[in-house]
């Protein structure tokens, strides 16, 4: 069978052929029977295919919906006020916490003397050399 | 009343106006989610997590889609990770796919309605998630291609070749058994045609 005939006749189903299409077809179902049977198969496909939908669920769906949207706002309700005293917890936590990174950050600030961002933020870079053989000029003096 | 009534009665907590949406779309979600998933308690859940998703985010939607469109665009997305979350499951644990042809065989000799629709669905979940999700849209709940295209966020011409594809293989797959059961006044049809 001619496989773009058999496309054609596919897309014949699901979408509108152009005019000139139609006739390919039609010239090629009146003459070839391996290509009515082919029609008739796929027929008989998709009628199986409409008629094996389930439309149903266990019964009282909706009930069980509604009791996992209850459950799961309840859940929320019970959790939120251990998140707020959780918070009021660390609140002064984070207060104290932020107080100390500016103090930090302002005294290396002060020591770096207009020094950049990064030297500010972290301290300056070690080369491993510095790091395993440190110069004390302390030893010299 | 209106689904924008039941939405705004349902956002300023009318728990009853959001039950009435869910019984509105419970067909339509289950057809979508069983159609990619299959019966059982995963279908139920995801289709349960639809709603879900809706009432925490009811108040962001805009109407700029049918609430339908909108739900099975949920019902898609989510069944999609379901099926990702299932293959990792079973790479992890190396479990093997439980539903093979055999199964399809035993369920076509045994019986009629109900089998028929488990042939089909376990035929369509032999698919690739992405050929399953346009054969349900399309074929299962009746959505046009430009409809399907949309929901999915795709060309329509990409709609088309998916289903043409996937239509192919639910053919290989199904024929032998709809032939030998309920299709087989389908199959005269066919024999006479030939």
């Amino acid at each position: 069978m001619d496989e773009k005939m058999c496309e054609l006749l596919l897309r014949s189903f699901d979408a509108n052929l152009t005019p000139d299409e139609q006739i390919l077809l039609d010239e090629a179902l009146a003459i070839s029977d391996t290509l009515r049977l082919e029609q008739e198969q796929i027929k008989i496909v998709r009628d199986a295919i409409g008629q094996g939908a389930s439309h149903s669920f266990r019964p009282f769906f909706a009930e069980r919906v509604m009791q996992r949207i209850q459950s799961s706002v309840k859940s929320y309700e019970r959790l939120d006020p251990f998140f707020e005293s959780l918070m009021a917890a660390f609140r002064p936590v984070m207060i104290a916490a932020g107080v100390l990174i500016a103090i930090m950050l302002s005294y290396n600030a002060v020591r770096h003397d207009g020094a950049l961002m990064a030297g500010v933020l972290t301290e300056p870079d070690v080369s491993l050399e510095e790091a395993f053989d440190p110069v004390y000029d302390w030893i010299q003096e | 009343m209106t689904d924008e009534t039941l939405i705004q009665a349902a956002s300023s907590g009318d728990d009853n106006a959001f039950k009435e949406l869910i019984r509105r779309y419970e067909q339509k979600v289950a057809a979508t989610v069983i159609g990619m998933l299959g019966p059982g308690p995963e279908a139920e859940d995801v289709g349960q997590e639809v709603f879900i998703r809706f009432y925490r985010t009811m108040n962001r939607f805009r109407g700029e889609a049918s609430l339908g469109t909108y739900l099975t665009r949920i019902a898609i997305n989510l069944s999609l990770n379901s099926i990702k979350r299932r293959k990792r499951k079973r790479l992890l644990f190396w479990e093997k796919s439980v539903e093979t042809i055999t199964d399809l065989a035993s369920l076509a000799s045994s019986g009629f309605d109900e089998d028929d629709r488990e042939i089909v669905q376990k035929a369509i979940r032999k698919l690739d998630p992405v050929f399953q999700s346009v054969i349900v849209l399309r074929l299962m709940e009746g959505y046009s291609t430009r409809e399907t295209a949309e929901i999915l966020n795709i060309p329509e011409g990409t709609v088309l070749s998916r289903l043409a594809r996937a239509q192919k293989k639910l053919k290989k797959i199904l024929i032998p058994y709809f032939g030998a059961s309920h299709g087989r006044e389908n199959v005269r049809v066919v024999a006479s045609v030939v």
